[in-house]
C-alpha cells in the first residue's frame, strides 16, 4: 500500500485518475485511518491531502464558499459562520472533542457520508453545493441532497475530490439552528441531529420558507420535503408543527442500536423539531438572522 | 499544628504533569517479549480442543501455554474457583485459553491466529433471577467441591456463590396486618472502574522466584494470587510498584499478572510484558457488581417502620474473587440510617457466565443506597410527607445500631450534616416546578425540570492492618518503607508525608516514600476503602515517634543534656524554650549512623474490632463497620423535556471526615468520588447481549463523564476528632461515592414527577416516565 | 507484510528521523520508537485524550493519526512543553490539587497549552469545552479549571 502525501490539486487529481477507487484521501485520517485499519476501506494508495492549502478558507462573494479542507474548529470558530450558518457552527464545534475538530474537515465529514455525521442535516437546509473537480472532466457542481446518495455512499466518482462548498447566504428574516440530541454534552455521534432553517414573512406571522434536515432517521441524512410543504405559507402553531413532526416522522426508519432504541428516537424526534422551531423563532424575533 | 490541614503539594505532582513518571503501563525491560491472551469470545461452552503445535511454530514466539502448562491448582481471593486458563470449558467472553510471548506484538498476535482450538458453544446463564432456582444449569458443576480461601466455609449452593441472611421472625405477621405496605424493586447496571492507565505487568522468573512489576493497589494481594496459581510460596514471588494511573478497587485483585509470570517461566526467564489494550480491559475488567434489590417495609399509620425485608441479587460473574464479602452488604445496608422494626435481609451472590465482578470504589454501597434512599422517598410521597422532615424523624442518633447490632457512637453527625447543608440551601427554598407538570405526551414546553434530592450514608474504614518502618537519612530526610500504595489520592504523596513531619518536626517535603517492594516493605492492605490515610497513618505516627525518640536521645548524648529538655522543630533541635538552634536533625542522624546506631523506626496498625451480634446473621463474612463516618448529600437537577437528559446543576456534600490532613487532597477525593458516581447514575450503561457480550464495549460507548457534564462539588468536612485516626482524621477518599446515585434519582422523581428505579437514568428512561409508557 | 518507511520530523524542536511501520499510529511511534512515554495510551480510539500531541501547533489525538503523516511536521509532546505559559499552566495545576494519578495529566497539559495560546482569557465554560476531548476519571475536572483560572490570573496581574 502506497502513502502519498500530496502538496497540490494538480497532483492529487493525477493521482485519483491513476487509482480511482484503489485510492482512499485523507486528510486528519480520524475517520478515515479508521476504516483503513478495520478493512472497511481498502485501499492500494493512500492519498493524504492535510497540507493541500488550496483547499482552506472561507470567502464570502455573493454566497459563502468554504474550503473543503477547511477543519471543524475553524468552522466552529468563524464568527462569521456563527452568526450567518449557525447551524452549520454548532454542529462543527459538536463533532467530538477539540483534538478531532483540529483536524477533521467538512470535505471528510460530508465524503464519508456517515448516517449520523454531524455537518449534514445543516449543509443540507442551508441549501449546499458540493463542489467536486477531476482530472479529466474538471469541474462540476451538485446540490448536496444529489450528493449523499446512501449509507456511506455518494455521488463522487472514484477519480474526483471535493474542493469547496457553496452556501447561499441566509435571507433575512431567518435563522437555521443544529439540535443535536446525545447522551452527554460532548463526544457523541447524535442519536438524532436535527436542522432547521426558517424564513418568515414581512410580518413575521407566517413561514415564508422552511427547510427541515435530520440524521439518525434512516440510512442517510434527508431533507423532510413533505413536512416543509405542509408549513411553508403557514402560521407556526401546534396543530400543523404537529402535523408537520408526524410527517417528518413517516419519512424515518427508526432502528434500536447500542446508542438508542426505536421508541426513544421516535419519542425525541418531535420534541426536537418543536425546540427547532423555538428557537429559530426567537432569533429571527430578536434581530431577524 | 502547622502541617496538619495545609494544601501541601504532592511529591509525585510535578513529575506527572511534565510527563517524567513511569507508570507500570510504561514500564520496559531490557529483552522484554511482548505477551498476548487468547480469550474466549463464547459465554459459556466446552473446550473440546486445543493445538498450540502451529502457534509455536510461528515466527518470534517464545511461548504458547494454557491449562496444561501451569499447575493445576484453583485459585482465588475469597474462594479458590478460578483456574489461570480455561480447561474444558468456558464461563464468560474474555477468559483466558491460553497465552503467548513473542518478540513483538504483532508476532504474538499472529501467532493467537494459528492457535487451534474449538469450543462448543452452550446457553449462558444471565439471569440472576433464574440463575437461582433449584433446576437451574450450574456454571460451576464441582461447586460444592470448592473450598474458601480461608477459614471455614459459609452458606452457598448452586449458583448461589455465597449467601448472607437474617429472619428475627414474626416479619411476615407484620406485614400481613400493617396499615401500609410500600414496596420497591431497584436495579443497577455495572460499573467500569475505568482508571485512564490499563492494566499491565511485567514478569521475569528468576532464580526459582517470580519478579511482577505493575501498577497494583495491593502488592501483597497479587503477590498471593500469583503464589497461588504458581503453586508456590508467597515469598517465592517479588512484586514491585509503580505509578499507579488510577485504580477505583479494579487494581486490587490479579489480572494478567499471573499469565505474565507463567509466560516468563516458560520463555526461559525472559520478561513479559502483558498490557491490555483498553477495550480487552473494559470487557475483562472486575467492574462493579449489577444488582437487583427488593425492599418492603411495614407501617403503621404514623409513618413508622415496623418492618423491612430486603431480597438482594448480586451478580458474581463466573468466578468469585473477593465478592464473597460483598453478600454481606444487603443486610447491613437494608435497614441502616433511619429506625426499622424487625429487619429480614437476604442477600445472594450469584454465578452468571458473564465477567468476574470485583470491587470498585464503594462496593455495593452506591446500588445499595440508591434502592434504601429512593425507597424512603417513595415512603414519604405515601405519606403525603415532607421528605427532608420524615427522614429526620426516623434519623439514627447516638446509640442507635446497625442491624449487627454495632452501636453507632456518634450517629448524631448525620443530623449535623442535614442542617449544615440548611444553611447553603434551605429545604424551603429548593427549585421545584410543582406547577408545571409535564402533559403526557405533548412537548409542549422547553424550559427544564427541576428537582432536587437529600440522602444520608453511613459508612465504614477498610479494617485491613498496615505497617511501614522509617529511616532517618543522613541529611535529615525520612525514608519511608511501605507497601502501602497510593492510587491517586495523594495519601502517600502528601497526606503520610505530612502527619510524620508533624509528629517528627521536620517538612513534609523532606519524607519521601519509595515504591512498595514486598522483599523488603512492610505489610499494608492496599489502597481501599479509605483505609490508608487512617491505618497507615496510625503506623507512621506510631514509627515517627519511634524515631523522633531516638533521635533526641542521641541529641541528648551529644549535648550533654537531659532528653527532656529538648524538642525537634523544623529540622532542628532546640532546648525547649530557646530560639538557637543546637544542631540540626541531619547532624544528629550522621552522628547515630556512624555510631553504628542508624535511627529506625517502625509501626503497624489495625482498627479495632467492633463489639457486635455474632449472631445477628448467617453467612456474615464482612461482620462490622470499623471506624463509621456520616454523610448527607444534596443535589439538584434539571431535566431536559426536549430529551430527557438530566443536568446535576447544583451539589453539596456533607462529609464527617474526623480531621483534613490535606485540604486540596480531600477535596479532590470528593469531586472525583462525586463525578464518578454521577457517571454510574446518568453516564455509564454497561448491558449484555443474549450471547453474553458486553454492548458499551469501548469508551465511545462505555460513556466515562466529561469536564462539560460534571458540576462543581461544594462540600463542608465536619471535622469532630476521632480517637481511631491520626490526628483525629478518618479515611474519606471511598465514601463520598455511596450517595450521589441516590440523591440524583430522588432529585428526578421530584423533577418528573416519576420514580425512575434503575442505574443508570437514561434519557430513554426519562421521557418513558414523562410519556407514562409502562405504567 | 507491512511496509516500513522512515520519516523525519520535528520532534519537541529537533530532527528526529524514526521508521514507521504501515499505518501505525503516531502515538505508539512516539512511545515505542523514540521511547517518550510521556504521552500517554488510555484506549487507542480517540475517545480519552490521554494521547493528545500538538501538530503544527494544533492539538490531536496521536492514537488516531497516521504516523506516516507526520512528515516534515512539526510536533510538540509534553516533554517538550517547556515555554513560560507551559510552564505555569504546570505549576499551577501542581498547586491546586489538579494532579491525582496524573495520567490524564500530560494530554491536559498539553490541550490547555494550546487553547492559552490562542485564547488569552478563557472563562470557565470555555475551558470546560476545550477540555471535553480530555477524560479525568480522578479529579472531576474542578480543580484543573482551578488551574487555568489561575494562570489567567497570573497574567492578569503581570500586566501581559
Amino acid at each position: 500500500m502506497e502513502f502519498l502525501s500530496l502538496t497540490t490539486v494538480e497532483e492529487t487529481l493525477d493521482k485519483l485518475a491513476t487509482y480511482g477507487s484503489d485510492a482512499a484521501l485523507i486528510a486528519g485520517g480520524t475517520h478515515a485511518r479508521y476504516m483503513l485499519m478495520s478493512g472497511q476501506t481498502q485501499a492500494k494508495a493512500i492519498l493524504h491531502i492535510e497540507r493541500l492549502e488550496a483547499l482552506g478558507g472561507y470567502a464570502l462573494n455573493g454566497s459563502a464558499r468554504l474550503g473543503a479542507l477547511t477543519n471543524m474548529r475553524q468552522i466552529a470558530e468563524n464568527e462569521d459562520i456563527r452568526v450567518r450558518f449557525n447551524s452549520l457552527a454548532i454542529a462543527a464545534g459538536k463533532c467530538g472533542g477539540w483534538q478531532t475538530q483540529s483536524v477533521a474537515t467538512i470535505g471528510g465529514n460530508v465524503c464519508a457520508a456517515s448516517p449520523s455525521a454531524d455537518l449534514l442535516p445543516p449543509l443540507l437546509v442551508l441549501e449546499t453545493e458540493i463542489e467536486l473537480h477531476s482530472q479529466v472532466r474538471g469541474s462540476r457542481s451538485l446540490s448536496l441532497s444529489d450528493f449523499i446518495t446512501g449509507a456511506y455512499q455518494s455521488a463522487r466518482a472514484p477519480d474526483e475530490m471535493a474542493t469547496a462548498f457553496h452556501l447561499p447566504l441566509p435571507a433575512p428574516r431567518s435563522a437555521n439552528r443544529y439540535i443535536k440530541i446525545q447522551r452527554r454534552s460532548a463526544m457523541e455521534r447524535p442519536i438524532i441531529g436535527l436542522a432547521l432553517s426558517l424564513e418568515m414573512d414581512d410580518s413575521q406571522s407566517h413561514i415564508k420558507t422552511i427547510r427541515i434536515a435530520l440524521s439518525g432517521g434512516g440510512p442517510m441524512a434527508f431533507r423532510a420535503v413533505e413536512a416543509e410543504g405542509l408549513l411553508t405559507g403557514q402560521a407556526p402553531e401546534t396543530e400543523v408543527l404537529h402535523a408537520a413532526a408526524e410527517a417528518i416522522s413517516a419519512r424515518c426508519t427508526f432502528r434500536d442500536d447500542a446508542r438508542a432504541s426505536a421508541t426513544y428516537r421516535a419519542a425525541v424526534l418531535p420534541r426536537a423539531f418543536s425546540h427547532a422551531v423555538s428557537e429559530c423563532l426567537a432569533a429571527i424575533s430578536d434581530n431577524g438572522s | 499544628m502547622s502541617h496538619i490541614g495545609s494544601s501541601a503539594i504532592r511529591s509525585d505532582a510535578w513529575s506527572k504533569a511534565s510527563g517524567e513518571a513511569i507508570y507500570a503501563y510504561d514500564y520496559k525491560e531490557a529483552g522484554m517479549l511482548y505477551g498476548y491472551l487468547l480469550r474466549s469470545r463464547h459465554a459459556a461452552g466446552e473446550l473440546v480442543r486445543l493445538d498450540l503445535t502451529k502457534a509455536r511454530a510461528m515466527p518470534g514466539v517464545r511461548a504458547v501455554i494454557c491449562a496444561a502448562d501451569v499447575p493445576e491448582t484453583l485459585a482465588g481471593w475469597s474462594m479458590l474457583d478460578t483456574p489461570l486458563f480455561a480447561r474444558d470449558r468456558v464461563r464468560y467472553i474474555g477468559e483466558p485459553i491460553a497465552a503467548i510471548a513473542a518478540d513483538s506484538l504483532a508476532e504474538a498476535h499472529a501467532a493467537a491466529e494459528e492457535i487451534d482450538f474449538e469450543i462448543i458453544p452452550g446457553t449462558p446463564m444471565l439471569d440472576m433471577e433464574a440463575a437461582c432456582r433449584t433446576d437451574a444449569p450450574l456454571v460451576h458443576a464441582d461447586w460444592q467441591s470448592y473450598v474458601p480461601a480461608e477459614g471455614s466455609d459459609f452458606p452457598r449452593h448452586g449458583n448461589v456463590a455465597a449467601e448472607c441472611s437474617a429472619d428475627p421472625g414474626g416479619v411476615d405477621e407484620i406485614f400481613a396486618t400493617a396499615p401500609l405496605v410500600v414496596e420497591d424493586e431497584f436495579t443497577s447496571q455495572r460499573q467500569y472502574q475505568a482508571y485512564l492507565e490499563p492494566k499491565s505487568a511485567v514478569a521475569i522468573y528468576r532464580d526459582r522466584r517470580f519478579i511482577i512489576h505493575t501498577g497494583h493497589q495491593f502488592p501483597f494481594n497479587v503477590r498471593a494470587r500469583v503464589a497461588q496459581f504458581m503453586a508456590v510460596a508467597p515469598t517465592d514471588v517479588r512484586v514491585l510498584g509503580h505509578t499507579i494511573g488510577g485504580g477505583f478497587g479494579g487494581k486490587l485483585d490479579y489480572s494478567v499478572e499471573p499469565h505474565a509470570a507463567a509466560l516468563s517461566k516458560a520463555a526461559g526467564g525472559k520478561p513479559v510484558k502483558l498490557a491490555n489494550h483498553r477495550v480487552e480491559d473494559l470487557i475483562t475488567a472486575n467492574c462493579r457488581e449489577n444488582t437487583i434489590v427488593k425492599m418492603r417495609s411495614a407501617l403503621d399509620k404514623d409513618g413508622n417502620i415496623l418492618a423491612r425485608d430486603v431480597e438482594a441479587y448480586m451478580d458474581n460473574g463466573a468466578y468469585t474473587g473477593e465478592m464473597s464479602y460483598m453478600a454481606s452488604f444487603p443486610f447491613h445496608l437494608g435497614a441502616i440510617t433511619y429506625r426499622v422494626g424487625k429487619f429480614r435481609a437476604v442477600g445472594k451472590l450469584v454465578y452468571t457466565n458473564t465477567p468476574p465482578t470485583g470491587a470498585m470504589r464503594g462496593v455495593s454501597g452506591p446500588a445499595m443506597y440508591a434502592a434504601l434512599e429512593n425507597h424512603m422517598d417513595n415512603i414519604a410521597a405515601k405519606l403525603g410527607a415532607d421528605r427532608r422532615e420524615y427522614r429526620l424523624r426516623h434519623l439514627f442518633v447516638d446509640g442507635d445500631k446497625l442491624p449487627n447490632g454495632q452501636v453507632l457512637d456518634n450517629a448524631t453527625i448525620l443530623k449535623r450534616g442535614f442542617d449544615e447543608i440548611e444553611k447553603i440551601v434551605p429545604w424551603s427554598e429548593r427549585p421545584n416546578n410543582k406547577s408545571e407538570r409535564p402533559k403526557s405526551g405533548k412537548p409542549s414546553r422547553t424550559a427544564p425540570y427541576k428537582g432536587s434530592g437529600l440522602a444520608a450514608a453511613i459508612w465504614l474504614v477498610n479494617p485491613l492492618p498496615g505497617s511501614l518502618s522509617l529511616k532517618l537519612e543522613e541529611d535529615g530526610t525520612v525514608s519511608v518503607n511501605t507497601a502501602a500504595t497510593d492510587n491517586g489520592s495523594g495519601v502517600l504523596a502528601a497526606g503520610i508525608p505530612q502527619i510524620i513531619a508533624e509528629t517528627l518536626g521536620i517538612r513534609p517535603e523532606q519524607v519521601r516514600i519509595p515504591y512498595p517492594d514486598t522483599d523488603v516493605s512492610a505489610w499494608d492492605g492496599g489502597s481501599q476503602g479509605g483505609r490508608t490515610l487512617q491505618t497507615v497513618g496510625l503506623a507512621a505516627i506510631e514509627g515517627a515517634k519511634e524515631v523522633r525518640g531516638k533521635l533526641l536521645s542521641h541529641a541528648a548524648q551529644l549535648l550533654q543534656v537531659d532528653v527532656s529538655a529538648l524538642t525537634i522543630k523544623d529540622g532542628g533541635i532546640y532546648l525547649s524554650g530557646d530560639t538557637k538552634r543546637r544542631m540540626t536533625v541531619a547532624e544528629v542522624a550522621t552522628a547515630a549512623t556512624f555510631s553504628g546506631a542508624p535511627i529506625q523506626g517502625s509501626g503497624g496498625a489495625a482498627l479495632p474490632a467492633v463489639p457486635y451480634n455474632p449472631g445477628c446473621a448467617n453467612g456474615l463474612l464482612f461482620p462490622y463497620f470499623t471506624s463509621p463516618t456520616y454523610h448527607v448529600h444534596y443535589a439538584e437537577v434539571e431535566v431536559s423535556p426536549v430529551s430527557g437528559n438530566v443536568a446535576v446543576t447544583r451539589y453539596i456534600v456533607a462529609q464527617d471526615v474526623g480531621r483534613v490532613i490535606n485540604r486540596a487532597s480531600i477535596t479532590g477525593q470528593i469531586q472525583g468520588a462525586v463525578a464518578q458516581s454521577i457517571g454510574y447514575a446518568l453516564y455509564e450503561s454497561m448491558r449484555f447481549a443474549e450471547d453474553g457480550h458486553i454492548i458499551e464495549d469501548n469508551l465511545q460507548f462505555y460513556r466515562l463523564p466529561l469536564a462539560v457534564d460534571i458540576p462543581r462539588v461544594e462540600y463542608i468536612a465536619m471535622e469532630q476528632d476521632s480517637e481511631e485516626g491520626p490526628f483525629g482524621a478518618k479515611g474519606s477518599g471511598e465514601a463520598p461515592v455511596l450517595l450521589p446515585a441516590a440523591v440524583i434519582t430522588n432529585a428526578v422523581r421530584d423533577a418528573i414527577g416519576k420514580p425512575v428505579r434503575k442505574i443508570p437514568i437514561t434519557p430513554e428512561d426519562v421521557l418513558e416516565a414523562l410519556d407514562g409508557i409502562g405504567e | 507484510m507491512q511496509t516500513t518507511h522512515s520519516v523525519t520530523a520535528t520532534i519537541n524542536g529537533r530532527a528526529e528521523t524514526f521508521e514507521v511501520v504501515g499505518l501505525e499510529s503516531l502515538m505508539d511511534v512516539l512511545r515505542n520508537r523514540l521511547h517518550l512515554s510521556g504521552t500517554k495510551e488510555g484506549c487507542r480510539e480517540g475517545e480519552c485524550g490521554a494521547c493528545t500531541v500538538l501538530l503544527d501547533g494544533k492539538p490531536i489525538n496521536s492514537c488516531a493519526y497516521i504516523a506516516r503523516a507526520a512528515e516534515g511536521r512539526e510536533i510538540e509532546t509534553i516533554e517538550g512543553l517547556n515555554d513560560d505559559l507551559s510552564y505555569r499552566l504546570k505549576q499551577a495545576i501542581v498547586e491546586t490539587g489538579g494532579v491525582q494519578c496524573g495520567y490524564c495529566t500530560p494530554g491536559i497539559i498539553v490541550m490547555l497549552s494550546s487553547l492559552l495560546r490562542r485564547t488569552d482569557a478563557p472563562d470557565e465554560a470555555l475551558i470546560r469545552e476545550a477540555l471535553s476531548g480530555n477524560i479525568c476519571r480522578c479529579t472531576g475536572y474542578a480543580q484543573i479549571v482551578d488551574a487555568v483560572l489561575a494562570v489567567i490570573d497570573g497574567n492578569k496581574g503581570a500586566g501581559s
